[in-house]
């Protein structure tokens, strides 16, 4: 779901200018009952720092990745989602009302925080039953057992918590925020210190858990990880929003960025004498990896490619795009 | 790509290696050191300045000196008291009168101010031994000229010299106030000088009695509250329980249990430093100085635990 | 909810070194009135019973006690990160205050409630000063409810509960109320002596305390409620710092 505004236009095409300025808060506010995260011009202070900016965006079904460096806010709004900071100005609505100090909205969130600070003398299986004893739950036992083997943690849940490594840790932080079948999963940082097998089981699950139809934001500063599980992704860079999206459609959107892309073919050399000859290309090079080719007119580059090579007798076997990757979009945002 | 040399004087930011491919390595001028090195004296030293100025709060924000100053600050009233009271006295030329009936002197000092010491050492103590507990930093220490003993007795030497500067200060004011407010200045001078002798000897018993129970305590534990409580405790429990030992069970076994007290034990050796012969528990009749011996015990017995602690903690 | 809350608090309450160092101070008391049992007594049983629990059971054993327990019923969750799921449930902020007293008083009460009871006993339980004993024991068990919450809700305002604790118990109630009379009104101890002297039959408590009765039942009831609203209302504006 990208931003957009009721009221203005679709954003303009690419090529037809620089970057999109950030579209202005809809005059009524949002309607309840319509994304289930909400964000209206929601900043944060402490005193002269300003942890979060001005930002503005809704967050629907689906996996959401909240991306930036570290100190750039990303704690600061999931804390405001989560109900444990205020906004100092703007507001934050969670499933229509705002979380501040409205006990009653965990009904519906699970929140897996950043630090995994699990009482460390209860055993997996009593922490997750304690925890579905605080929501309510009639029978805390069965929704604690149904949870961990969602985690896939029935071995060690037996044992003191103590005892589990980092990466079990999260899972029974996971659990924890399971066993009541929120339809909203907030993590902070769930993949900080797994190892690869760990974090693999934990894009699957999450996967699975949006599969049903839940809302899961997470945030990361790990670029690998957002690019595999998020749908959709929500740059943020010292308190501000950068970009928001899918992130390929933002990377379309970067018109002053030169596309690069890797062009096998059977003859590199001649094709890249003859795309230097046209107007599409502003750079090719020929590498170990093939034909590189940087070009700013996408549009025209498509086009012409394939006629040329036509023309010039050479068969193209892979056109791939080379930097249509978050890394690319997020050290062109970073470095604006 | 040449290899990497050093520039002669070590100019940073000089391009020392520029290969083809357009890739340039700086020389930023880092050295291993080669100078001399000052030996575990000198780190002894150093640790035991540091922690001085740990326990007076210095080189850290505001908030960490209120309260060892204002503690100092308490301790100080009543020497100003005195000197006022002095001050009147001479005006109105009742100074003997005064002189005779005022509840300030030196003798009588430590026991209107032992509350405030007990509070001062409960409170630095922590400050000075949690810290390094809590973020693992004795794991630097130790791997430095410094060996564990060494860590041990420089806390020791800079809470010790600590406790006996805020127990000998307003003490010395007092002194210097009567000398410099006397008609006879020289005289005076003369006069008041062996007072000191005893203010000096009570003086380095509390220091160092308090500094090592509070320090042996604060050693078990990095957290600073849980360190505070205990040494408050260890203080409080004895004189509470001696006072309804004396009141249930009869004197002479209060007089023996006094002995395990360290606010008793100090105020028998007050008692022992100014003269009298007997001191401890209403009726108990036990000679002050067994109280200046049992201070010696309880102080030695202290070190000893604060060294074997830090001598066996895992960094 | 509110009993869910109260007894897995219990069982981080009693965890193994803190429970053991309480226990080894309540029997402090007892440990000395089984001394002078041993060593027969006599003399004024009453007297000698008041004089010895007012300043170790009211004095020392119950400010200490109340302090560790009660700051450690919230605070220790509040300073390892782990109060974040509590807090993070849709449990009404005044259920979670009171499910973490009604572990901790009852703890307190029943640790030192004990202790005093042994220790009246012992000295001069069958020399008829049961009556004194069971008054302070009901002045003890009055003066957890009121210590433990006020400092549950110290707790909940400040990471350095236990210090500024010590120095309430240390210097207010201590040394100032010693010296200026006027500060006996603002005192749990006075009200609990108080409280004491009330209930005792034999009247000899009465001259450890010059406030009177109904003073200190309404400065323990304004104390509990003031002390209970601080601690819901603090903790309703608890903000858990970002780690970002």
């Amino acid at each position: 779901m990208t931003q957009q505004t009721p009221g203005s236009g679709p954003p303009p095409p690419p090529g037809a200018g620089t970057f999109v300025p950030p579209p202005p808060p809809p005059p009524s506010g949002p309607s309840p009952g319509s994304a289930p995260i909400v964000l209206l011009r929601a900043s944060r202070w402490y005193g002269n720092v300003v942890a979060c900016n001005d930002v503005t965006f809704e967050v629907g079904s689906g996996i959401t990745g909240l991306l930036g460096p570290n100190g750039a806010g990303k704690s600061t709004i999931l804390g405001m989602i989560a109900g444990l900071l205020p906004p100092s100005a703007g507001s934050v609505t969670l499933l229509g009302e705002p979380a501040w100090q409205h006990p009653d909205v965990y009904r519906r969130i699970g929140l897996v925080p950043e630090r995994e600070s699990v009482p460390s003398w209860l055993s997996g299986q009593a922490f997750v039953r304690y925890s579905a004893q605080l929501q309510g739950i009639p029978d805390s036992d069965a929704a604690a057992q149904a949870a961990i083997r969602t985690v896939d943690l029935v071995d060690a849940a037996n044992r003191r918590t103590a005892t589990y490594s980092k990466g079990m840790r999260q899972r029974i932080l996971l659990a924890a925020a399971l066993v009541h079948d929120p339809p909203v999963l907030l993590l902070d940082e769930p993949f900080n210190g797994l190892d690869p097998r760990q974090r693999l089981h934990m894009m699957t699950l999450l996967r699975n858990l949006a599969a049903a139809g839940r809302t899961i934001l997470f945030s990361s500063h790990i670029l690998e990880e957002v690019e595999r599980v998020a749908d959709q992704v929500l740059v943020i860079y010292a308190g501000r929003l950068a970009a928001s999206g899918d992130f390929r459609a933002i990377r379309r959107l970067m018109i002053d960025q030169p596309h690069t892309y890797t062009v096998h073919s059977s003859d590199d050399r001649r094709l890249a004498a003859t795309l230097m000859a046209g107007e599409a290309v502003m750079a090719a090079e020929l590498s170990d990896l093939g034909l590189q080719v940087r070009t700013v007119d996408l549009a025209r580059f498509g086009r012409r490619l394939p006629a040329l090579a036509r023309e010039s007798g050479i068969s193209l076997y892979e056109v791939r795009p080379t930097d249509e990757s978050l890394e690319s979009v997020f050290a062109y945002l970073v470095r604006r | 790509m040449t290899p990497r040399q050093p520039a002669p004087g070590g100019d940073s930011g000089q391009i020392v290696a520029a290969g083809g491919g357009g890739g340039s390595i700086y020389d930023l001028g880092y050295r291993g050191y080669q100078g001399i090195r000052l030996g575990r004296r000198h780190a002894v030293a150093s640790l035991v300045r540091q922690s001085f100025r740990q326990s007076w709060g210095l080189g850290r924000p505001g908030r960490a000196k209120i309260i060892p100053f204002g503690l100092a600050a308490i301790a100080t009233v009543p020497a100003v008291i005195a000197l006022g009271v002095i001050a009147i006295a001479n005006q109105a030329g009742i100074s003997e009168m005064a002189d005779a009936t005022s509840p300030i002197r030196y003798e009588t000092y430590y026991g209107l101010v032992a509350q405030v010491v007990f509070l001062f050492a409960a409170a630095q103590a922590p400050e000075l031994l949690a810290r390094d507990q809590r973020h693992r930093v004795l794991a630097l220490f130790f791997s430095r000229a410094i060996r564990r003993e060494d860590y041990a007795i420089a806390k020791l030497l800079a809470l010790g010299s600590a406790m006996f500067l805020l127990v000998m200060v307003p003490q010395l004011l007092i002194f210097v106030g009567r000398v410099l407010l006397a008609t006879d200045i020289p005289s005076a001078v003369t006069d008041e000088l062996p007072h000191l002798g005893p203010v000096l000897a009570q003086a380095v018993l509390t220091a160092w009695l308090l500094g090592a129970l509070s320090l042996a305590f604060a050693a078990f534990t990095p957290r600073r509250a849980y360190a505070t409580a205990a040494i408050f405790a260890a203080v409080l429990v004895p004189l509470v329980a001696v006072g309804a030992i004396t009141e249930l069970s009869g004197p002479d076994l209060a007089g023996i249990a006094s002995l395990f007290s360290p606010a008793d034990v100090l105020e028998g050796t007050n008692a022992f430093v100014y003269g009298h012969a007997h001191a401890g528990p209403p009726g108990a009749d036990m000679s002050s100085i067994t109280y200046v011996a049992a201070a010696i015990v309880m102080t030695v017995v202290c070190t000893a635990v604060l060294v074997v602690r830090y001598r066996r903690v895992e960094p | 909810m509110i009993g869910t809350i109260g007894r897995v608090t219990l069982q981080a309450l009693l965890a193994r070194r803190r429970a053991l160092l309480m226990l080894l101070l309540a029997a402090v008391p007892v440990l000395i009135a089984l001394l002078s049992r041993l060593r027969g007594s006599s003399g004024d049983a009453i007297g000698q019973t008041a004089d010895a629990l007012e300043p170790m059971a009211i004095g020392m054993l119950l400010p200490l006690t109340a302090l560790v327990f009660g700051t450690a019923a919230l605070g220790a969750e509040i300073e390892d990160g782990s109060a974040i799921h509590l807090l993070t449930k849709p449990i009404a902020r005044w259920r979670i205050v009171t499910g973490k007293l009604i572990a901790a008083v009852p703890v307190v009460a029943v640790l030192i409630g004990a202790s005093t009871l042994l220790t009246g006993v012992l000295i001069g339980g069958e020399r008829g000063a049961m009556g004194v004993t069971l008054a302070f024991v009901a002045g003890v068990v009055v003066g957890s409810v009121l210590y433990v919450t006020l400092f549950v809700a110290l707790s909940i305002l400040s990471s350095r509960a236990l210090i500024i604790g010590l120095i309430y118990v240390a210097v207010w109630e201590g040394t100032l109320a010693g010296l200026f009379e006027g500060t006996r009104v603002f005192s749990v101890r006075q009200y609990v002596i108080s409280i004491v002297a009330q209930l005792d039959p034999s009247d000899r408590v009465r001259s450890a305390t010059t406030l009177d009765w109904t003073t200190a039942v309404l400065g323990a009831v304004v104390v509990f409620v003031v002390a209970f609203g601080v601690a819901v209302w603090a903790l309703r504006r608890y903000q858990i710092a970002a780690g970002d």
